[in-house]
Parts: structure tokens; sequence; C-alpha cells
């Protein structure tokens, strides 16, 4: 069997007083695709933080690749839910951001390898200024995909989006997703969009993982499918259900 | 009849793309007056009240009069000779300004430990009017260039120090979470983010030290100098010349003009990213 790519083991964050995450297990697969959904200030992001290597946890322990994780995780490339591109380099530097020590030759190839990859093959010489926000975020998807990553984390990538851009934008990171190989965390509050993509979908609330579904659905994945809309519910309920909550 | 149609409907084409070509070369024209009219108004009046006797000479000479004194000076090589001091006196401290201020605000910026041991001081130092240093300046360096120099540098310094630091302190930190991510080394990150993202800001500075360095310069050439256009004025009020002193004044308004106007054009060529609000 295949060593994890990310292996969590009892991951607990605290910031003063307020427990964030307590005690997180989580095993991730080469080429899998796991979605983490709950509520805002659940932990999720806190989560993806931490296996990016960008916080250290409080307490467990981080395994990537079997070895343990300390600082910066190098495989690991985050996309955001701004698209943060450097507002003083043009679409296709900002693409090559990640390829900085690769031969000139190679960063250019690259990049713009990885800007056709997202459509967006003709605006390379742009100011990130001048597109929209669903073409920034196609930048900053570019810009993770094109070092080629063994592990691609999304921190509510599509959140800022609007409904159609955000279908189109699923389809492209499946599609590359499928075609690189590499592992994603999808950390999203949209529950459409964690049963679109993911193999396997946890639900986090307080810092706890309250539910796990693994995702069989044949892709790409038809929303309209009864078997779609059963998991969707499933899953809506689940994010939904909270016996702390008063009943209404 | 009917031949004739294509014809004229051609015709009627090509002179109203004439006209509205005319139109956008009027319009350009005139978007690059407007910055210009009201300091013609402003001679003209001038011009046409002296001519009038409103204005006595001894109060304010005509325009044209000052011209013809400038030229008159320059022929005679007068006023190159003293445009020439003062315009490397403002070159020298301005460079020397640039230096000092842009690389300690980078140093303070950049590392904690220099910010933790100059920051504080360089502040308190700023608080103090760079012409009420003029007795001290005069005790350390004497009267000559250096004196002049050093004052010079002081006004132009603090601008440069304060856009510096905080141009690099203000950058958005997930920014530079992304260079993390993506692996950048400590030098990649100041060259591609913080240099970067500093830039607009130092170029704020670099004006505003232009603006004080050449207040100062205008102080510092009233004492004890026997060059510059500060030296010209002064003599001139000796000898009663109005039309010698406003000509310096003119002169120097022209060179702040002129090097206000590199430093935007210098914006323009570097800053081009930056997408800014124009105005209504």
């Amino acid at each position: 069997m295949a060593t994890n790519r990310v292996l969590c083991r009892g991951v607990s964050k605290q910031y003063g007083q307020s427990i964030v995450l307590d005690g997180i297990d989580l095993a991730l697969a080469p080429g899998e695709a796991v979605a983490i959904v709950g509520r805002s200030g659940c932990g999720k992001s806190t989560l993806l933080r931490l296996i990016a290597g960008l916080d250290r946890p409080s307490a467990g322990s981080i395994d990537i690749d079997g070895k343990p994780l300390t600082g910066l995780n190098p495989h690991a490339r985050v996309m955001f839910q701004d698209a943060a591109l450097l507002p003083w380099k043009r679409v296709i530097d900002n693409v090559a951001l990640g390829l900085l020590h690769a031969p000139a030759a190679q960063r250019q190839a690259e990049a713009a390898h990885a800007l056709s990859a997202v459509g967006l093959g003709p605006r390379a010489a742009d100011w990130p200024s001048v597109l929209s926000g669903g073409q920034r975020q196609r930048v900053s998807l570019a810009r993770a995909l094109a070092c080629r990553p063994e592990l691609l984390l999304l921190d509510e990538p599509l959140g800022a989006l609007d409904a159609l851009t955000r279908l189109d934008m699923q389809v492209l990171i499946e599609s590359l997703w499928q075609s690189l190989g590499s592992a994603l965390v999808l950390v999203t509050h949209d529950v459409d969009e964690a049963v679109t993509l993911a193999n396997r979908i946890l639900v986090m609330d307080r810092g706890r993982w309250t539910a796990s579904f693994s995702v069989d659905l044949p892709r790409p994945r038809d929303r309209t499918a009864p078997e779609f809309t059963l998991l969707r519910n499933r899953v809506l309920d689940a994010v939904c259900h909270d016996p702390h909550r008063l009943a209404m | 009849m009917s031949m004739l149609v294509p014809v004229d409907a051609a015709g009627l084409g090509s002179s109203a793309a004439r006209s509205r070509l005319m139109r956008v070369t009027v319009a350009s024209g005139w978007h690059q007056l407007k910055p210009w009219l009201l300091p013609l108004a402003v001679l003209v009046i001038w011009e046409i009240s002296a001519r009038l006797g409103w204005l006595p000479r001894r109060i304010l000479p005509a325009p044209s009069h000052v011209l013809s004194v400038g030229w008159e000076l320059t022929v005679s090589g007068e006023l190159p000779k003293h445009l020439w001091v003062s315009f490397r006196r403002a070159a020298y401290a301005m460079a020397i300004g640039s230096v000092l201020g842009i690389g300690l605000g980078l140093a303070t910026g950049l590392f904690r430990l220099a910010e933790q041991l100059l920051d504080s001081s360089i502040q308190m130092l700023r608080t103090v009017p760079s012409l009420a240093l003029i007795p001290l300046a005069i005790l350390w360096f004497g009267i000559g260039e250096e004196c002049k120099l050093f004052l010079m540098v002081v006004g132009a310094f603090f601008p440069l120090y304060i856009t510096t630091y905080l141009g690099i302190r203000s950058i958005d930190p997930r920014l530079i979470e992304v260079a993390q991510i993506f692996g950048l080394t400590r030098g990649e990150l100041i060259r591609h983010v913080l240099l970067p993202a500093a830039l607009p800001s130092v170029l704020v500075g670099v004006r505003m030290a232009f603006g004080l360095m050449w207040m100062n310069l205008i102080v510092v050439e009233t004492i004890a100098t026997d060059k510059g256009i500060g030296y010209l004025i002064n003599n001139a009020r000796e000898f009663m010349q109005t039309d010698i002193i406003v000509l310096g004044i003119l002169l120097y308004a022209l060179l702040g003009k002129a090097a206000d106007s590199t430093v935007r054009l210098f914006e323009r060529r570097f800053v081009t990213w930056k997408s800014q609000f124009a105005g209504v």
C-alpha cells in the first residue's frame, strides 16, 4: 500500500483560549480528492493552513509522504478565495511565480502551458487589475498548477464568484485535477461543489469531524441525477445538524 | 441618379470621418492645454495690468520685461552660471538624500532588528524642522557648500525614509504567504514582492522630498552665497531690481515643475500596473 500523501494524527490548534481544531485525524491517498465542508468558522481553513505548513499545530502530528512536516510543505500549492495575484506582475509572470528556480525557457513554456490550460493564453501580457474575478481565480489556479504539485489545497476557491462562473470553474478544476493526478483538498461551504468534485466528503463542526461520506458517482457528475441529489441532501443534513443548537 | 447615391454616401462618410478626426485632435489638444490655462490667464492679466500702468514696475514688472531681463542675463552668461550651481546643489542633495532615505527605509522596513534600533530615533528627529538646524549646520560645516548640502539632504531624507518604510510595511500579508507557499527565497521575496510593492509609495516620497529639498535650497541660497538663484534674488533685492527677483522666483517654479514631471514620467513608466482613480 502506498504511503499516504497527507496523514494527520490528533491535530489540534488553539489560539489563546479558543480551540479551533480538536484532535483531527485525516489520511489522504495520492490522487484522492477530499472535500471538507462545514459552517464558517468551524476550523476547516485552519486545517488547510496547517497542512500547507503556514501554521504549526498546537498538538498532534502531520506527515507528508511519510515524513513529519516541519516548516512549509514544499509539495503543496494553495489557492485562496481571493486570487492573491501580485498586482505588479503581468499574468504570465504571476503564473511563473512558483517556477522561479527553473531555467528561463522551461519556466516560460510551463507557465504558458498552464495559462492556456485555464483558457487564458491570450491574456498573458495583461495586468491582473484588468481581469474579472473569475479570470483572476483562473490565473491563480494556473499558478498553483504550473509547478505540477503533488498536493493541491483549495481554500474556498470559488466562494467569491458568481454561480455561472463557479460551474465553469468546477468543470475546469475537475479536468485539471484528473490530468495532473495530484491529491486535492477542497475546503468549501458549498455542498454541491463538494459532491461534484470530491471522492470523499468530510463534515467539520467546532474543530471535529462529525460525518464522512464517500462519493462513488461516475465523473463528470450529473447534478440532476437522483443519486447526486440524495447524497447532497444527506451531506446538507449533516452540515446543518447541530446538537448544540436550540430547537427552533 | 442612383449612380450618385453611393458616391454621395461615401463623400458624406469621409467628411464625417474627417470631422470626427478633427474633433478627436481638438479634444486631445484641449485636454493637454487645460493645465496651462490658469498660468496663461495669470500671465495675460499681469501683462495687461503692467502695460496699463496699474502695476508700478517697482512692485511687479510686466512678464515681457522679466523675460527680456532673463534673456539679457542668459546672453551675458550670468544666469546659466547661477542656474547650473543651483541645479547641481539640488542634484547632489537629492542623490545623497535618496541613498540615505531609501536605504535606511528599506533597512527598517525589511529587517526587524534595524527597525528596533533606528526607527524611533529617526521618527524623533523627523519632528525637528530642518531649518531649525541652520545655526548648528553653520557651526559644524561653516558657511560653505557642505552646510547648504547638509540642510537640503535633511529636507529630502525624511519623506523618502517614511514612504519607503511604510511602503514595505503596508503590503498585504496574504501576498507574502503566497510567496512563501511558492517557495520564494528571502532574496526573491524582497525582489519580486516587497520592492515592487513599495515602489509607488517611494515615488510619492520622491515628489515630497523634491518639495522640501527645494524649500531648503531657497532658504540656504539666501545665506552667505555668491552663486545660485537664491543669491541672484538676494542680490537683486539690495539694488531693488524687482524684475530679477521675479525672474528668480519664476525659475524656481519652473525647476520645481520639471522635477515633478520627471517623477511622474518615472511613475507612468514603472507603476503601469496600478489602476488609479482619475477623478470624476
